[in-house]
């Protein structure tokens, strides 16, 4: 009787033991299912490889409580982003009025004038550069770079995707049909489906300097500036040397590292040449091979032509796109 | 006898110095040449186009006669834009030089330039039977088709420039507009994927992935980030886990480096997970966790956020209204 009475009591406590354990575990485990109420259900892969900081995660609550109340606040976001800023539009008058003087004093052939007005001119275009970076996040060097390219204003905004207005053009009217981008070639009508005759236009631009493609992954890499503190200096240098436009959107060839180096080889070779072969005009006989490998320079050639050794497949590019495809080396 | 023997000696003499007056003119003609194709090159290399047209405005006047002078005039004449003038160089270039097939090329552009699409045309054409494989004359006589809606035609003509080069940016795209236009749709889908591998920036990165999108496929998108609007590829994670891919380092660096550069803004990071919230939020987690390791400032100032939802997300891709099960979404608050 006593052993029965004893055998019950042990029964009894490793009940008490099981139950307190799953009990604990059920506890642990609730917070998660809590966070579901769309199906109760947790992905089998959670919690198996739980992010390194799960400190900030078991704290983390998130922002947005409901997508519509994100997709608010994303609308509201957008319309401050794309208000009137009075600072471009100063900063661009201030370039209209700086390029005016210097031409004034050119035509005036009065030296020191014309030294003193490219000096305001480069002052005026350095702090107008300032603030589209600020607004866009594009770094300064590569705005320069973009210009330097020959890019007018209107090209830059809508190669890095903002409306012409972000960057000071719609302050007059006259000077926004100017510069702003590319016309609708006159020989393009109406086209079929869901294309319009912009991007028709758009997409087969003549570039009457190269004799290849305009406009074609401008606006790529992931520079961070280098004035922004904290940050790694000449990491948007790095990114210069590529093409144009650090941190303004991706690189080329992402996922196949090698190639986007090519695009920043193609000033130096000569690739606007006469050639009609890829790559290059004095010989065109061997380079075949140079077509077939590189991705479009900034003017939309091949990218390496002008070169005598002409098989072009990489040329400079392969050290300097495993610089610019490897993220992260880039950022710090 | 010795008459006849003067004669011939004298007869030689001159014939000799004719031949040699003919080799001298050969060797200027073949040092003109080299000078004017080293010259020509490098100003339009160095993009000193002002420079260039002044050179070859001398050499024309020094050497009327010779095609060089005149096609490198009127290269440079079409980057000034002075496209009525450009014409006029490159047909003096094809009259004195008929047999290259670059003059034709450019006399194609300047015609092109000037609004005469057939002349431009027969230019092209001209350029591709005096060479099969120009690359520039196939790639323009792809442009002039299209926009002639010569669409099959056109499609053709890119095919073969494509086989020359495969990654030409325009014989790509323009390749994936002509599918879109010809209604081959999963050929259309491939096609804009083919671009953006290779040219996920810019302008027409951002109207491919309208394109993209529309198809239902959601490998690129375009997000707006305070002002601008970014091509992005898809955030993935390694199948059954939230640990990020590494095809996805380069949109976050994209993300990362841009609202550093900039003074102001919280970035918002939505992460969408149809049917599993907690899924959505561990991935939200890991995009952060990423942003803050590589961009310390944005860790910093505190300037990331994120919320998560287990419902797919709806947005606008053109016109169309799309939805994707499981999605990253950024974008900017707190500007002003």
């Amino acid at each position: 009787m006593k052993q029965n009475k004893k055998k019950c009591d042990l029964l009894f406590r490793l009940l008490a033991t099981v139950t307190l354990c799953l009990g604990v575990v059920l506890f642990q485990v609730s917070p998660v299912l809590a966070d579901d109420p769309i199906d109760g259900s947790v992905d089998p892969s959670v919690g198996a490889d739980e992010p390194a900081d799960t400190e900030e995660a078991e704290d983390l609550v998130s922002n947005f409580q409901n997508p519509a109340q994100a997709a608010h606040a994303s609308q509201l976001a957008g319309a401050v982003a794309s208000a009137e800023n009075t600072a471009v539009e100063e900063a661009m008058t201030d370039v209209d009025k700086a390029t005016e003087d210097l031409e004034s004093a050119t035509v005036a052939n009065d030296q020191d004038a014309i030294d003193e007005a490219q000096e305001a001119l480069d002052a005026a275009v350095e702090a107008h550069d300032t603030v589209v970076s600020n607004l866009t996040g594009i770094t300064q060097a590569d705005i320069a770079d973009m210009r330097e390219a020959g890019m007018g204003w209107g090209n830059i905004a809508r190669e890095i995707g903002v409306h012409p207005s972000v960057i000071g053009l719609g302050h007059t009217k006259d000077k926004q049909k100017s510069k702003a981008g590319f016309t609708a070639d006159p020989n393009v009508g109406t086209v079929a489906g869901s294309i319009q005759a912009g991007e028709v236009a758009e997409a087969t631009a003549r570039n009457t300097k190269s004799g290849y493609a305009k406009g074609h992954g401008l606006a790529m890499n992931t520079g961070v500036d280098s004035q922004v503190s904290g940050l790694g200096i000449g990491v948007a240098s790095k990114s210069r040397g590529q093409g144009l436009g650090g941190a303004s959107g991706l690189g080329s060839g992402q996922g196949q590292t090698g190639n986007s180096g090519s695009r920043g080889d193609t000033m130096g070779g000569g690739n606007n040449s006469s050639a009609s072969s890829p790559g290059n005009s004095s010989n065109s006989s061997s380079n075949k091979g140079g077509v077939a490998a590189g991705v479009a320079g900034k003017d939309g050639s091949p990218g390496n032509s002008g070169n005598s050794n002409s098989n072009g497949k990489e040329n400079s590019s392969k050290d300097k796109s495993s610089k610019s495809n490897n993220g992260k080396g880039n950022t710090k | 006898m010795r008459f006849s023997f003067g004669l011939s000696v004298v007869f030689l003499l001159l014939a000799g110095c004719a031949q040699v007056e003919n080799i001298g003119h050969k060797v200027e003609d073949a040092g003109r040449f080299v000078k004017y194709n080293i010259q020509g090159e490098h100003y339009l290399s160095r993009k000193n186009y002002e420079h260039g047209y002044e050179i070859f405005t001398k050499a024309v006047k020094a050497t009327p006669e010779d095609a060089q002078a005149h096609y490198f005039m009127g290269r440079f004449q079409l980057t000034l834009d002075k496209k009525k003038y450009a014409l006029k160089s490159m047909k003096q270039a094809v009259a004195l030089d008929p047999e290259k097939a670059d003059y034709r090329f450019w006399l194609g552009v300047s015609h092109g330039e000037n609004g005469h699409p057939k002349s431009e045309r027969k230019s092209y054409k001209e350029a591709l039977s005096l060479k099969k494989d120009h690359l520039q004359a196939l790639i323009y006589l792809g442009h002039n088709q299209l926009k002639a809606k010569q669409y099959k035609t056109a499609l053709q003509t890119y095919q073969k420039a494509l086989k020359l080069w495969p990654q030409s940016p325009s014989s790509l795209y323009n390749r994936a507009l002509l599918l879109n236009i010809l209604k081959r749709t999963p050929e259309e889908k491939r096609a804009w994927l083919a671009y953006l591998n290779l040219y996920p920036a810019g302008s027409l990165a951002r109207r491919a992935t309208i394109h993209l999108n529309r198809l239902s496929d959601f490998s690129y998108r375009n997000h707006s980030l305070a002002a601008r609007e970014v091509t992005l590829g898809k955030i993935r994670f390694e199948p059954f886990k939230t640990k990020l891919s590494k095809s996805s380092y380069l949109s976050l660096d994209v993300v990362g480096a841009t609202v550093s550069n900039m003074p102001k803004g919280t970035l918002q990071i939505i992460a969408y997970q149809k049917n599993n919230k907690g899924l959505a939020r561990q991935k939200a987690i890991s995009v952060k966790k990423y942003l803050k390791e590589h961009f310390e400032l944005l860790d910093k100032e505190q300037r990331i956020k994120v919320s998560w939802f287990g419902v797919p997300e709806t947005y606008l891709a053109g016109k169309k209204k799309v939805k994707a099960n499981e999605s990253i979404r950024f974008f900017l608050t707190d500007l002003k």
